[in-house]
């Protein structure tokens, strides 16, 4: 179940926190880690960003790199999972076929009209 | 206040706004109001509620001026419904249409317009009432158009040498300016700093007569505003400042020279006067023994982050209900995020309108 603030977990919880936006995610990881320190009740702390236009190992070493830069790691019970949306989400949603179907239905005519415009299966967006 | 665009925040503003001028006489058809509020330092606390009618208009005439003959006007004007106003819980006056009773006593009839705080404004009671709503402003209303010329400067700069005496002087804010700038030249220097610090080309601004005026003798001594720009050889005029400028200086000038008690409103703090002297005027203002009120409104991150959580209202609305509530409400400030990051998560900010 998910909570409202970060130290309202206990049993089954989940804390979401967004960034909004890659340039701000530095500050943001090092305050999370202070913050799942202090309680000590998180097993994972998972990390979702985008490739971009980095690679998925550069984005990864990054992130490895700034928590170390800063001398702080996190608890023993903790565990750090990264995952690097290559290129980025938006991506995923395109090549989720629950999303994007290939038989779209008449009850989702706007999805049938843009798909008509740029069919993503049959070209490939940049 | 804090909050999505869209959320209510100024329309909270403006239903302030409209407690000032109903409590000046102002009819607003089919507006209900409670408001609980203090005044003094010796914070004594009142209750104030009412209702106007709500006319076929159905409250287009709210922008109708009526002039004090009500028997001419064409527009239905809104009467009052019921009104009370408490101090310390006792009932003070108590009204229900044209029936009213002042410290239990029925008065003669009265216009049917007009609220109680403006029909008594005299009365010791409702007279302190009546003048701190009359202390509410909105920081981007300033009451200068023109540089007006001031008969006899001289004289005022006599009368007014204390900055107490300036502020609390019911006299136009360029002439409380010009009077700083001879008698407390401190004070029109932090108005100075924190005008530079928006519009960081400037050098220098001076309130001084104009050497060559061709003026009759009791104008000649008025003062002219003056700008000094960087690379700018000469000082600009005051009719050649910019009215952005003009404007910007006359809200800084208003939050150092207001009296006692102010109330200011400023919406969007970012638009107005903008980041750069946020902080500066923070600083400047906290020490400050004027007992004054900031309702503030934004969405700025640096703006957001330089008030205390404390003072913080999250506003959010269900249909055409405005909700407010505390940062504690929301158990804010235990996490080590900066304060705004930590406000955009939560769903009331997010998704800070509900059907």
């Amino acid at each position: 179940m998910r909570v409202e603030n970060f130290d309202e977990v206990n049993q089954n919880n989940y804390y979401l926190f967004s960034s909004y936006g890659i340039p701000y995610i530095e500050n943001d990881i090092i305050n999370a880690i202070i913050d799942i320190n202090s309680l000590g009740k998180y097993d994972y702390f998972v990390i979702f960003i985008d490739a971009d236009a980095a690679t998925v190992y550069q984005r990864e070493s990054k992130i490895y790199k700034l928590i170390e830069e800063n001398n702080i790691s996190l608890a023993n019970n903790t565990s750090l999972k990264l995952i690097v949306q290559n290129r980025c989400i938006e991506t995923w949603f395109l090549g989720n076929r629950k999303l994007y179907t290939r038989n779209p239905q008449k009850k989702n005519p706007c999805f049938i009209k843009y798909s008509s415009f740029f069919n993503d299966l049959k070209m490939i967006p940049n | 206040m804090v909050g999505i665009s869209g959320v209510g925040k100024t329309l909270i503003l403006q239903g302030i706004l409209d407690l000032r001028e109903i409590s000046q006489g102002k009819s607003l058809g089919g507006v209900e109001w409670e408001i609980k509020f203090a005044i003094g330092k010796k914070e004594q606390n009142y209750i104030w509620r009412g209702a106007f009618e709500r006319t076929e208009l159905n409250g287009i005439e709210n922008d109708f001026y009526y002039e004090d003959d009500e028997t001419e006007n064409l527009m239905p004007r809104p009467k009052i419904i019921f009104e009370e106003l408490y101090q310390e819980n006792k009932l003070i006056v108590e009204r229900k249409e044209n029936d009213i009773k002042l410290k239990g006593r029925h008065t003669p009839k009265l216009s049917s317009f007009k609220s109680v705080l403006n029909l008594f404004n005299e009365e010791d009671i409702i007279s302190s009432v009546y003048e701190n709503f009359n202390k509410i402003i909105k920081s981007d209303d300033s009451d200068v158009r023109g540089i007006p010329l001031f008969e006899n400067f001289d004289k005022l700069l006599i009368n007014y040498t204390t900055l107490e005496s300036i502020q609390n002087a019911n006299i136009p804010l360029y002439l409380k300016l010009a009077l700083v700038y001879k008698n407390k030249m401190e004070i029109f220097n932090t108005v100075k700093e924190n005008f530079i610090r928006v519009f960081s080309q400037v050098e220098s601004i001076k309130l001084e007569p104009l050497e060559d005026g061709n003026l009759p003798n009791f104008f000649r001594n008025s003062p002219r505003l003056q700008i000094k720009e960087k690379n700018v050889s000469k000082w600009i005029l005051h009719n050649r400042i910019s009215s952005g400028m003009f404007k910007t200086l006359m809200q800084i000038s208003q939050l150092f020279l207001c009296g006692e008690n102010t109330v200011i409103l400023i919406d969007e703090f970012e638009n107005s006067l903008g980041i750069n002297c946020i902080d500066t005027l923070t600083e400047n203002l906290l020490s400050d023994n004027r007992n004054l009120q900031f309702i503030l409104t934004s969405h700025h991150q640096y703006i957001i982050n330089a008030i205390g959580m404390e003072y913080w209202k999250v506003i959010s609305r269900t249909g055409g209900v405005i909700a407010t509530k505390s940062s504690e409400e929301y158990k804010l400030g235990k996490s080590r995020h900066e304060a705004f990051k930590q406000l955009i998560q939560l769903s009331d900010y997010r998704k800070g309108i509900k059907a």
